[in-house]
């Protein structure tokens, strides 16, 4: 039994894997003139018996396939009558013929008659039984058959050297035996397992749709044409660098593709024709082979140096050519998946197979391109070289890709193989792909200017002062106090701050709980001309003191120092200082996480905190804000001068963190308006005091991914509300970017587009701008932006660097990776580093990292974010180290679990192996529970953390519980007990043992939420 | 996808502009309109050694000015 050649086992495999016509070759022709159908019939007999590859089946003996070559065989020819424009569906109907490996002759062939004297006739046979080379031999055999046959006489040609059968055997001989190291087999599969070790498994491409599980194989081509010129000049280039048009095309594909995103480690796929001997020549078969050309983009090289790497890789891969894929696949073994073409997933094909002429006497012969509707590679790159000019077709899986995707691909090639042999020595990185018209867009987007007023926060309270004197300013715990009271309390602040020292420039911190004091306090330091910087009571004393010690802060206003000043203060004039305060002197200093282990402060001026209000569509006169967010925050600022800036009115929540119960009292009572809230709690209040949409009208979320399913619920349920969904850091003064959410499907909410007089770029590694759908890094600038991280030059001009657009501009480069979606909406796509959002909280890993190593017995420390929840890894460390990182850290910066390891997992290369920590196991250790109650509550921790069993001694937190979660225990508590607990019990009393105590003692519950009548 | 700022193996250079606001700027790519090279091409770590050295106030230079004017 003649066993199969290495490439016709891959084909034959992935036939079982699946009946699919992808593999079929087809040809055909138009044939002009009086047709002589039974001597072209006859013919195509002839050439099936002339050669054995077009008759032989792959039938099944004891669980392998096995070549077996018919003696004989008549391939089936249909005479088919049809009219012109049936022509095209009819052909690629035609080729959809599915042939049955085991049992069918691989070869078919159908007659589409047009007119009496004009035919075309089609040609498919499977790939198994022919290649492109095979289809000279094939055609120059059919047109002597017909000659001979319209003669009336068998043709004789010459006979062939060696036959399919003959090549399978010798092939084994010569590859040999793959455990022999001496083997031709052994030696190349070690260059290829070198050559491909670390190749990315799947390559980044532009798509317009995720790649699905199960690929449909269909596909779809398009054409486009190289130019005479352009055809010269990269035959040029190609002759100058000592490299073929071939390399030329690879080295600009790869360009290309890794301006769209795909990387510096660029495979593309090449065939080989296999037929390394003379005497296979003339035959029939399948002989070609795939090779892999990886192209190394690193360091940003000259499109020359580039060619140069392609130029060795390529002739290296060459010299290994004789290798079966397959066996190439199996000696690397990459993460095989059957949604992808294994090692590559773009093919390059340049036709250079002498050209394939049928020439048949007395008529006149023409192409015709037959669309197979199938693809086998995610996008295949065609070329073929005519005199002048290069004609290109690029097919597609139509998966992945939308037409005009490919048309824009196509053109994008072209732009960038005229650069790049305009100017060879000329980085890739400075290859654009934008066409002008698409730049023009990008800036577009960015055209946001709108006038507004040139003047600090506290002048632009001062005018609305004037403007409303007597209304409501902020509400806290049922005081009001109305602008002029609240103004008059700060002059009297601020004339005493300028007695005790401050001058314009300085920085004070405040240090108060939330409340009319803090308000005027902040507005005090203001009219001092200084900048304020929160201290969040609820901090760690340490870092509350590394902050003031890191920015220099000249004092600190807080509950004790108030006492003690509070008659000098009041004895101070009502009116105000009228001090001069330039706009681009800092406002305030808000401090942020920091990669190094320390808190970095960002400086931004009255100029950027106002234009982040002024001039945007989503302030205005007559709202209601519920200042909720933590005072560190940026969201404080939008929360306090969202409404004081504009004649609104300020409620103030009781208490440091947002508390959802308390909010939605408060929302219900004074109807506030517009409610700004981190996604997690945006999500928590819907489902957990959904009420307070029917008042709310403006719902402002950011700070993390939106959840889509709850927007879509809140865009449903509440059809008069308005929620945008908004991002951006401190260092632009939060909001930078919004979206007006009208309607919520796919798989992300985006978020939207630069607000007035902000800026947002999408640019690649070589700071160009990217083209949309391609992901980039987020590069934000305009009027928000922060003079940059208080003490901290090099790492501010680190952060906030030149523009390469604007004349002296610097921008923001945030680490966040998004994309323009084709509506002109940014799409958040991860962090390029580190840097992880915990409930809204951003968190520096190496922050924790660093406090963790603090602790005496820890060695080593990792780290990184499961299921939203921050998990540490330490080696070393003890009992004690919860409460360690608690003395320096933030609450959201204390790890939900500690996970005590002998040593960190590290990958090959000496970096963390993340995917190897193992997840937390949050193991219950405590007692059962003993009385009623504590089952009760045994059950409630569970059902909220998600835990199977807890015991009455285990901790909420150890289990994973954090501020929100505590939150819905609140709630749960409440329900089943009907008893009200604080957040401050649970964090407390964290065990069911302790909570059961406090339920005991509590008293009764408020009364349920209602809605008040409207006056 | 890497950023053009992290690479510590290429060379970079110090741009400043009119209000003395500094910049790293990798050393490749052109230095864009407003601003100047006053460092550089140097290491990463020079070149930030050398923001630290030069930048000891980060106001813009346009408010340093008028600060100075109302005292």
């Amino acid at each position: 039994m003649i066993p199969l050649s290495f490439a016709q086992r891959r084909l034959w495999f992935l036939g079982e894997l699946g009946e699919s016509a992808a593999y079929n070759v087809p040809f055909s022709v138009r044939l002009k003139g009086s047709l002589n159908r039974e001597a072209l019939r006859a013919a195509l007999t002839d050439v099936v018996n002339r050669h054995e590859a077009l008759r032989t089946v792959f039938p099944v003996v004891d669980g392998e396939p096995h070549q077996e070559i018919r003696p004989h065989a008549t391939p089936e020819l249909t005479f088919v009558t049809c009219t012109e424009s049936d022509l095209p569906a009819a052909l690629t109907r035609a080729n959809g013929h599915v042939f049955d490996l085991a049992e069918d002759l691989l070869i078919r062939a159908w007659l589409f008659q047009l007119r009496p004297d004009e035919h075309v006739l089609l040609v498919v046979v499977h790939h198994i039984a022919s290649d492109g080379w095979s289809m000279g031999p094939f055609l120059r055999d059919l047109g002597i058959g017909y000659e001979s046959r319209c003669a009336g006489r068998a043709p004789v040609w010459e006979p062939l050297p060696v036959e399919y059968a003959d090549y399978t055997l010798w092939q084994q001989d010569l590859l040999g035996d793959a455990d022999d190291p001496a083997s031709l087999l052994a030696q190349q599969l070690k260059y290829w397992t070198g050559a491909l070790d670390g190749i990315p498994a799947e390559l980044v491409l532009p798509t317009d749709r995720p790649r699905p599980a199960a690929p449909s194989g269909r596909g779809d081509i398009l054409g486009f044409e190289i130019d005479g010129d352009l055809h010269r000049a990269l035959t040029d280039l190609a002759r100058d660098t000592n490299t073929t048009l071939f390399m030329v095309l690879q080295a600009a594909i790869a360009t290309l593709l890794s301006k769209l995103g795909a990387g510096d480690d660029v495979p593309v796929g090449s065939v080989v024709a296999g037929r390394t001997d003379d005497a296979l020549d003339e035959l029939v078969g399948f002989f070609v082979n795939t090779v892999v050309l990886r192209g190394d983009l690193s360091g940003n090289p000259s499109f020359r140096t580039l060619l140069d790497r392609v130029r060795e890789a390529g002739l290296a891969a060459y010299a290994h050519q004789e290798v079966p894929f397959e066996r190439v696949v199996e000696a690397v073994n990459p993460a095989r998946s059957l949604a992808r073409h294994p090692l590559f997933q773009v093919m390059l094909v340049l036709q250079n197979n002498s050209k394939a002429e049928l020439a048949f006497p007395g008529l006149d012969v023409s192409p015709v391109v037959v669309r197979t509707g199938s693809c086998k590679f995610d996008l295949m790159f065609g070329f073929e070289e005519a005199d002048s000019g290069i004609g290109g077709a690029i097919e597609y899986a139509t998966d992945l890709f939308d037409r005009s995707t490919i048309q824009r691909l196509g053109e994008r090639l072209v732009r960038v193989l005229t650069q790049v042999t305009a100017n060879p020595d000329a980085p890739i990185g400075a290859v654009d792909v934008l066409a002008e018209t698409e730049r023009q867009v990008v800036f577009e987007r960015t055209a946001t200017a709108v006038e507004i007023p040139d003047r600090c926060l506290h002048e632009l309270f001062e005018d609305q002062v004037v403007r409303t004197p007597d209304a409501t300013a902020v509400v806290f715990e049922g005081t009001e106090i109305s602008y002029a009271e609240l103004d008059g309390a700060a002059n009297q602040l601020a004339r005493h701050l300028a007695r005790r020292g401050v001058v314009p420039g300085d920085l004070v911190g405040i240090h108060l709980d939330r409340g009319h004091e803090l308000v005027a306090a902040l507005l005090a330091v203001l009219k001092a001309g200084a900048g304020y910087t929160m201290l969040d009571p609820k901090f760690p004393a340490e870092r509350i003191a590394s902050a003031v010690a890191d920015s220099g802060v000249s004092l600190v206003i807080d509950r004790a120092w108030l006492e003690s000043e509070g008659d000098l203060i009041s004895a101070q004039r009502l009116d105000a200082l009228e001090l001069p305060v330039h706009p681009a002197t800092t406002a305030c200093v808000m401090f942020t996480s920091g990669s190094t282990g320390r808190p970095k402060g960002v400086a931004t001026s009255h100029r950027g905190l106002a234009g982040t209000y002024l001039g945007q569509s989503y302030f205005g006169p007559g709202e209601v804000f519920l200042q909720c967010s933590p005072v560190s925050w940026d969201a404080f600022a939008l929360e306090v001068f969202g409404p004081l800036l504009f004649g609104g009115l300020l409620v103030v929540q009781p208490g440091q963190n947002p508390e959802p119960r308390v909010m939605a009292a408060l929302v219900a009572k004074h109807d506030v308006t517009a409610l700004q809230m981190s996604a997690s709690l945006f999500n928590f209040m819907l489902d957990e005091h959904p009420d307070v949409f029917k008042i709310v009208r403006t719902a402002m979320t950011g700070g993390e991914a939106a959840s889509v399913p709850h927007v879509a619920r809140a865009l449903r349920d509440f059809p008069g509300l308005r929620v945008i969904n908004g991002y951006g850091p401190a260092e632009s003064m939060g909001f930078t970017t919004v979206f007006d959410v009208h309607e919520a499907t796919g798989t992300s909410i985006p978020i939207g587009t630069p607000i007035a007089n902000k800026k947002a770029y999408v640019l690649d590694g070589a700071l160009g701008l990217v083209p949309d759908g391609v992901v980039g890094e987020l590069y934000v600038g305009g009027i928000g932006l922060a003079h940059g991280y208080i003490s901290r030059p090099g790492l501010t001009a680190e952060r906030f660097v030149a523009s390469p657009f604007g004349d002296g501009e610097r921008l923001y480069r945030t680490g966040d990776l998004v994309r323009w979606l084709p509506s002109g909406q940014l799409d958040y796509v991860g962090r390029i580093d580190d840097q992880v959002k915990v409930r809204g909280f951003r968190v520096e890993p190496g922050e924790v990292e660093s406090a963790l190593m603090s602790h005496p017995g820890v060695t080593q420390a990792a780290v990184l974010v499961r299921d939203g929840l921050l998990v540490a890894y330490t080696v070393g460390g003890g009992e004690d180290l919860r409460d360690h990182v608690g003395r320096v850290l933030p609450e959201h910066m204390v790890p939900s679990a500690f996970v005590s390891l002998d040593a960190l997992p590290m990958t090959p290369n000496g970096k963390l192996d993340k995917r190897a920590l193992p997840a937390p196991t949050f193991v219950a250790r405590g007692r059962d529970p003993r009385t009623p109650q504590e089952s009760i509550l045994c059950g409630l921790f569970g059902e909220v953390l998600g835990v199977d069993r807890v015991g009455i001694d285990d901790g909420f937190f150890e289990l994973g519980g954090h501020s929100l979660l505590a939150t819905r225990l609140v709630s749960r508590v409440r329900s089943a007990f009907g008893v009200e607990l604080s957040i401050r019990d649970v964090f407390e009393a964290p065990t069911p043992a302790g909570l059961a105590e406090r339920v005991g003692r509590a008293g009764k519950a408020r009364p349920a939420l209602v809605r008040r009548a409207r006056g | 996808m890497t950023n053009p700022f992290e690479n510590t193996e290429t060379p970079y250079v110090v741009l400043v502009n009119d209000e003395n606001q500094h910049s790293l700027w990798p050393a490749a790519i052109t230095v864009p309109a407003g601003w100047r090279a006053v460092h550089g091409p140097d290491t990463r770590s020079a070149c930030i050694e050398h923001v630290e050295a030069n930048w000891t106030d980060l106001r813009p230079a346009s408010l340093v000015a008028s600060m100075k004017e109302s005292v």
